[in-house]
Parts: C-alpha cells; structure tokens; sequence
C-alpha cells in the first residue's frame, strides 16, 4: 500500500522533497554552522548578490546558509515533540480505552474537552509554566498535540477492544493493562506510527511558531523560527530574510503534511471511495419513429425499447436491456424480479433519474404523449405535475431535518404556483386520503416523529401533491411490516379507484403485486422475460423464473424475520449475463437451445407473452414485443 | 468545565518549578524580598486555601495585578480584548461567508466523480493551504500586500484597513480546512435517498441545494469542524504577534516572556472561558438546525 501512493509522481515529489529537507538538515550545521554564525557588519543588510545568495541581515550574516542551518534544530525539536505526544496521547488513550465502562466514559469525556482548545494555546499555557527555551518549547508542543494522539489512539484501540480474542481475554479476567499491552498495542502500532509521523508536520509547525514568538528558542541559537522572528523585526527593508525562512517552513511542512496523509489515505480503505450517490444521468435523445397505437383507453405511459447502460472496466454493462411496454390511463401495472434485475432502474429511467454516468435510450419514451427524452418537451413542470415518485425506506427517503409540512408543499408551491396557505391546505387534504389523523398538527412533524407506515403514506400524499396522471412506486412496501404493507397497498389501491391515478409499482414480491396490479411486467437480467394479466399469472405462469418467483411468496403474516425462500442460485451479474436465455443456468427446464439462443417475447394468449423456447415457443424469433 | 478552567490557571503558579518567587524576583533579590513576595501571592498557605483564595477572587473579577505594570489584569484585559474580538470577529465572517459556499459548490460540481480534474485541482489547493500556518499565512499576505504593493498597513491597528491582513492571515487555513470538510459533507448528503426525492420533485437548484442539501451540511460540517471555529482563537493569538496588533494574544507572550504570572493567569483563563462559549455556542446551533439532536437533548 505504501508502494501505491509512493509510485504516483506527487508523492515521489513529496518524498525526494523531504529527503532533500533531511539531508540539509543533517550536513548543513557541519559545512555552513560556522559560516551561518560570522557577524559581518560590513556587509549588514545587504541585497541578494553573487557573495550572498539572498543577501544578509541586520548583523551581516548570510540569510540562505542561516535559513539551511536552522533546518537541523526545527526538524530535531519537531521530531521530539511529536514522539513526546504520540507517547503521552497513546498511553492516555490507550488505557482509556481498555478500561471499565464508566471510567472509559470519563477518560473520553476528558480527552474531548482537552481537545477543544487550539494546541497553540495549550503550548503557551505550558511553556507559561516551564519557562522558555528549547526543551521547554518541545515539551510544551508535546503535552498540546497530546490530545489529538489519545483520541487517535482512542478511537482504534476501541475498534480493535470489541473485537472477539479481546473480548475474551478480559472474560478470563485479564486486566486492562495487561489487555492493552498483549492484545491492543500490536494491533493498532502500524496505525499510530503513521500517525506520528504526520504529527511531525504539525510539530513543526507548532514549536517553530513558539519560537517565532519568542517562546523557544532563544539567541545565539536559532531555528527557523527565531530566524522568521528576526526576519519580520525587519521585513520592511530586507523582506528576503523572513520570506525565505517562511518558504522553508511551508515546504518541509507540505511535504511531511503529505506523507503522512498519503500514508494514512494508503492504510484506511475507508477513505478510497469517496463520492458516491444518485444524479440525474445524462440521457441519449433518440427520437422516437414509429407512432404510438392508443388502441381503447389513452396511454399514459408507452416504452419501446428503453435501454440504461453504465460504463463500467472500461466497457458498458446494460442492467436494462431494450425493455417494452404500454400503460393506460388508470391501469395497475407491477414490474416484479430479484434484486439486480434491472426493475428499480427502469423506474428511475422514466421519471429521469437514472445515477451519472449512467446512460439511457429508447425508441419511444412517451408520458402523457410527451416525449420523456427531449427535457424541452417535457420539462420539470410537466414532470412535476404529471409524474409523482414514491421510494422505497420512507426513513431515508424523506429529508431529517425538514418538517412533513415543508416537504409535502415545496413541490405544489413551485409547480403549481399555489401560495403557503393553499399549498397547506391541499397538503391536509392529501394526507387525509392517506387516512392519517390529524394531518393539520403533522405539517409541523418532523419525519422521525413518524412510524414507518405513517412516514410512507405522507410520502404517498407527498407524490399526490400535484395531482399526478401516474405514481411510480419503487418498492413503496419493502421496509415495512407485513401488516402496514397491507395497509399500503390499501391506500394505493383506493388512490387508484376513486382519483383514477395510474400506478407503476415495482417490486421484488410478486404476491404484493398481484394484490393490486391488473398486469404485471417480470424482469430478469434486463429482459422482460414475462408479461401477463394478473389472473394468468396466478392460473398459468408461464416463465419458469415466474414459477419460482411465486413459489418464493411468503405465506401471508410469515415472520419477517425468518429468510425467504428464493429461487434457486444467483441472478447473474451484469458484467457476465449469459449467452443464450439469461436464466438458462437456473432453469429446472433448460434445453440445449437455451443455452445458445435469446429467447424473444411472444403472445401465447390474451395479453400474456413471455419469453422462453419451452414454455412458450413461438413462431418466430421476431415476434414484436409487449402484447 | 469552569472549575477545571480555574484549576488548571491557578497551578500555572504553583507548577512552576522551584520557588515562583525567587523566579519571579530574579537570583540577585534578597532572601526578605522574595519572603515578602510569597507572603503576598499567598504562597505560604496550604494549598486548597490558595485555591480557596483564587476563586473568590476570580469570582469578584479581581484578577490580581501585573507584576509589570502593576495595572489590574482586568482592566489590561478589557482594553485589549475588543481588539482581539474586532480580529477574531472578521476572521469567523470570512471562514463562514468563503468556506461554506466554496465546499458546497466543489461538493456539487464534483458530486458521483464528475469533474476528475477540479476535485484533483480543488484537494492540491485546499491541501496547501491547509498546511499554511497562521505565522507564514500572515508573512506572505504582509509581503504581498503590504511591503510589494504597499497597499494595506503591515503592523499596529490604527488604520480601518489594518484588520484586513491579520483576519485573511488568521482565516486562511480554517477556510480551506472547513471547505474541504464541507465539500465531503456534501457529497455525503447529495448521496442520501431523500436528495433523490427532492430531485423527484423536480426542485429548482436553489430549493435542492439551498434547503435539501444546505441544512444537513452545516450540521454535519459543525459537528466535525467545530475545532475550526475553536482553533481560530489560537490563531488570533499567533497573528497578532505578526501585525503588533495590540490585543490578547500579544499581552499574553510579553506576560510569558515576562513571567507576569497574574496576567498570564488572567489572559489564559479568559481565552479558555472563549473557548469554551464557543463550544457552547455550537452545541447549542446544532440544536436549532437539526431537530433530532434538540429532541435527544430533552
């Protein structure tokens, strides 16, 4: 790991520039430590010249070879400093750690107070008391970063204290000392040594700073930070000496400063992987070609080969793959399938919310008749008012810190142009259609003030604020008890008979979307592997990956917390989806053909396709898809 | 917390080594002055009364006089301190109007590894400058500013203007420090389900950053950075030695460098009492802005 971050070029800089910083420190007293020292008062403040490379100051001395002299005494004192409070902190902390309960709690307690005050302030407080000059400075910067290296030390003993040899250890009745030295100490030296050696950067930083206030080292000695003093006393006629000294103190501390981040960012895996999280994917307008057929009742939504891919190694991976399907007004439809099946994504791709750098493409993706793929056809009013979201964890889903009423409101101030009041009102009445008592006094609650069901159903009424043609529900039920789940899909059903909302619900549990949807839509690996009213799908499913998904349904009030049966082996991943039928290494039912050929989705009935050369072999492989 | 403030101000004396008079006093005083020097700072009592002694003191706000001057602490205090609240002041105005905006934009801008190349350039900038001490900070800005351009006053406080270079000097690296804890912050809370609901809504960017994403920055970025806001007293301390700004933290070093015992006693309790407020201040912050902790505080 070392190796990782010292092979990339700026931590090869960082390391030669150290190197350099000791070298200097280390011969420049024995070649120059005379010359440093000659009052020359001929030559008193003098311009950088051939003889003097940055000139003298006041007494005539040479400020480049005082500048490389003092780097001995500052990196000596930095490195003490440093030693003297990992020492002390990583005694302090250590034991603390290790100690009974109440104790530990007090010790903490005492480290974090001590810690809020600036190490600075703590080092004068002590060099108060002991007095100036350099072993003090160095003690005094010692006892201030102390604190830091107990919270350090701290903090990891406890990670390694709860781990099981430990816990067993003290059960046998070893004490804590014992239990610190034998079990803590080896565990979390590598750690703390890393940890020192970026302290010494801010050792440096800390006893130079002491001297430069006089509180450190003091005449005829010097070290940088006497230098910079003596170098301000005079700054307005010879600023060189103080820039230079000032220059040398910002190296030697960058460089140290980034060794030791580099050490400690290459020894914690915890700080690799920063930055993650959901955005708006950039989407690939492709126009739509073919006319959309509205045979019976309007579309509400219509999808013709919607397709999501991500890079991923270098290529692409496709979790959603050239999905089709058309929804009516009013209609239920369920999109079920195993987690990874691409179902949550295609959510995400209609309401224009797929994560960067995901990428999304279809040849028809229409809302309401309004192509979801051109962002000036369909901008965030229209979305905003013709789409409403509801999310899976309602705890998560809905912000910590903002009031129900804030929350639910927001989006009907901006889009539909209603006033606080208004929008306050409609508010209370979505939330009565959700059957939640009270609606007036919750506008004020916050979201932890709710129960799970009372959080999903504000968010039910929260997507209904604009009066949405279509609800996608993304797992609405996934994180709730299996009574409140039921109470859910009440409210969602009752959404959908007396407003006339039509509602895609997602899910992995095909018995929740059987309750409620009038079709249902299974995804596997992508694919739209079924598609099938809900009276066939419970009489004759037709997909073996369909068979198993019911078989998997849970017995209605099965305890929760008992595992589910699941369908036998493993999704594929995406970056290996088999050649031939997806499913085929699953199958109770594979042919030697499966195992070759993409099966396409054909009709073997009224509104039921699927997509399998056994239980549905259809004419041809080209048989259009969905319906 | 108080108490132990007190405590730790009044063994300044008693932990000095050897007699803290003869210290004070010099080796060439005679054995009866320094007799009467210990008589005087009480030192012939037993400890506890000392203590004792002290409190009551601290508590009618006498805290003793300067060796030096023999001026009341209190009265040295209460002239210098607006200086150094006037410097403290701006310093805290520049930290909270440069870094919380800067980290939120860098966090928006660079949000699930978009723009490789301005995070890359953002972390070099904000690592440098968060290894810039205060002391260097402020030589570079006084060379620039003050000795190269000749545009602003490099030392004393008789000029408006000559809180401008000692604020930016004390200010630099907290900005730089609090903004990169703001920009990981931010990317934190962009990452939440919640944000994705915000953005289901179809927000503007001033709701979604300024109210779904803001709110639970700053209370996140207080809880980490609140040492920022602490360490910008030490920093006050360091810079005022630079510009000669006549506040604390320059009354401070003399009085060390003096051993004027009664004013570092003084200067130190009160810095510590400032710290502590501002701890207190924070806790207290983070209980309007987010709703749970006030509800676990009850």
């Amino acid at each position: 790991m070392a190796r990782a971050f010292l092979s990339a070029p700026s931590g090869i800089a960082a390391t030669l520039l150290l190197l350099l910083i000791i070298a200097v420190g280390v011969l420049a007293p024995i070649v120059w430590g005379d010359a440093a020292a000659r009052v020359d008062l001929a030559h008193a403040t003098e311009g950088p010249s051939g003889h003097f490379l940055l000139g003298t100051d006041k007494l005539g001395r040479d400020i480049l070879l005082r500048t490389l002299v003092a780097t001995q005494l500052s990196l000596l004192m930095a490195l003490a400093s440093a030693l003297i409070g990992a020492g002390l902190g990583l005694g302090f902390g250590g034991l603390v750690a290790v100690l009974p309960a109440p104790a530990r709690t007090v010790g903490e307690r005492v480290i974090e107070v001590v810690l809020s005050f600036p190490p600075i302030l703590v080092a004068i407080f002590f060099t108060a008391i002991v007095g100036v000059g350099i072993q003090s400075a160095i003690v005094a910067t010692g006892i201030a970063f102390a604190p830091s290296f107990a919270r350090l030390a701290n903090s990891l003993a406890r990670s390694v204290a709860s781990k099981d040899d430990i816990a067993a250890a003290r059960a046998v009745g070893i004490g804590p000392l014992r239990v610190f030295t034998r079990y803590v100490l080896p565990n979390i030296a590598e750690t703390l040594i890393v940890a020192t050696s970026a302290g010494i950067a801010a050792a440096l930083i800390a006893v130079s700073a002491l001297s430069f206030l006089g509180l450190g080292v003091q005449a005829p000695q010097f070290d940088w930070g006497r230098t910079l003093t003596e170098g301000i006393a005079s700054f307005y006629t010879a600023p060189l000496q103080a820039l230079a000294v000032a220059f040398a103190i910002g190296a030697a501390g960058l460089s140290l400063g980034f060794l030791g981040e580099a050490f400690a960012h290459a020894t914690n895996p915890l700080l690799w992987g920063a930055g993650r999280g959901h955005a708006i994917a950039r989407t690939v307008l492709q126009q739509s070609t073919d006319p959309s057929p509205r045979n019976g009742r309007p579309l509400v939504l219509s999808v013709r080969d919607l397709t999501v891919t991500f890079p991923r190694n270098g290529g692409r991976v496709t979790p959603v793959d050239s999905i089709s399907f058309d929804m009516a007004e009013g209609e239920v439809i369920g999109i079920v399938g195993e987690s990874g099946s691409g179902k949550s994504l295609t959510a995400l791709a209609i309401s224009r919310l797929v994560p960067y750098p995901g990428e999304v493409s279809a040849k028809r993706l229409e809302l309401a008749g309004r192509n979801l793929l051109d962002p000036n056809e369909t901008d965030d009013r229209f979305l905003a008012l013709n789409l409403g979201m509801v999310f899976q964890d309602p705890m998560s889903s809905l912000n910590p810190v903002l009031t129900i009423g804030t929350q639910l409101t927001e989006g009907a101030r901006v889009h539909s142009n209603l006033g606080r009041r208004e929008a306050q009102s409609r508010a209370i009445a979505r939330l009565s259609e959700v059957h939640i008592p009270n609606p007036e006094q919750l506008l004020s609650a916050y979201p932890f003030e709710f129960s799970g069901g009372m959080r999903q159903r504000s968010m039910i009424a929260m997507s209904r604020m604009n009066e949405p043609r279509l609800i996608i529900a993304d797992e609405p039920t996934t994180a709730l008890d299996v009574t409140v789940q039921k109470q859910i899909i009440d409210v969602l059903r009752e959404l959908n008979r007396e407003r006339g909302t039509a509602i895609l619900l997602i899910s992995h549990n095909i018995g929740v979307v059987a309750q409620i949807c009038s079709r249902v839509i299974v995804m596997y690996a992508g694919r739209v592997i079924e598609d099938v009213d809900t009276r066939s799908l419970l009489r004759k499913p037709a997909h073996p990956y369909t068979r198993a998904l019911i078989a998997a349904v849970p017995p209605l009030g099965a305890d929760r917390s008992v595992p589910l049966t699941t369908v036998p082996g493993r999704p594929p991943d995406l970056d290996a989806i088999p050649s031939g039928c997806p499913f085929n290494p699953r199958c109770p039912l594979v042919t030697s053909r499966c195992r070759v050929e993409s099966p396409s989705l054909v009709a073997i009935g009224d509104s039921h396709s699927a997509a399998c050369w056994v239980t549905a072999p259809g004419p041809s492989a080209d048989t259009p898809s969905a319906r | 917390m108080l108490i132990a403030l007190l405590f730790a101000t009044f063994m300044i004396v008693r932990l000095v080594p050897g007699d803290p008079a003869r210290r004070i006093l010099g080796s060439e005083a005679s054995p009866e002055d320094v007799q009467a020097l210990r008589t005087e700072m009480g030192l012939d009592m037993p400890i506890l009364n000392q203590f004792a002694s002290y409190s009551s003191h601290v508590f009618r706000i006498d805290l003793g006089h300067s060796f030096i001057t023999n001026q009341p602490v209190a009265q040295i205090i209460a002239e210098r301190l607006p200086r150094t609240a006037e410097l403290a002041l701006a310093a805290l105005l520049l930290v909270l109007i440069l870094s919380i905006p800067m980290g939120i934009a860098a966090g928006v801008a660079t949000r699930e590894r978009r723009r490789p190349r301005l995070e890359l350039a953002f972390g070099a900038l904000t690592s440098v400058g968060g290894a810039l001490p205060e002391y260097l900070a402020a030589t570079f800005l006084a060379f620039f500013f003050a000795v190269f351009l000749r545009l602003l006053p490099v030392a004393g406080a008789d000029n408006p203007l000559s809180v401008v270079l000692p604020a930016l000097a004390i200010s630099i690296r907290p900005i730089v420090v609090l903004a990169r804890i703001v920009r990981v912050e931010t990317l934190n809370v962009l990452a939440q389900d919640f944000i994705r609901t915000a953005r289901s809504k179809r927000l503007p960017a001033v709701l979604l950053y300024g109210r779904h994403t803001l709110r639970n920055v700053i209370t996140s970025a207080l809880t980490i950075g609140g040492l920022v806001f602490t360490g910008l007293l030490g920093g006050t301390v360091v810079v005022e030695n630079v510009f000669a700004w006549p506040g604390l933290g320059t009354v401070l070093v003399q009085a060390v460098l003096a051993r004027d015992y009664p004013v570092i006693q003084g200067v130190t309790l009160f810095l510590g009492i400032a710290v502590v407020v501002v701890n207190t201040t924070i806790d207290l912050l983070l209980g309007v802005l987010d709703p749970r902790t006030a509800v676990r505080a009850q």
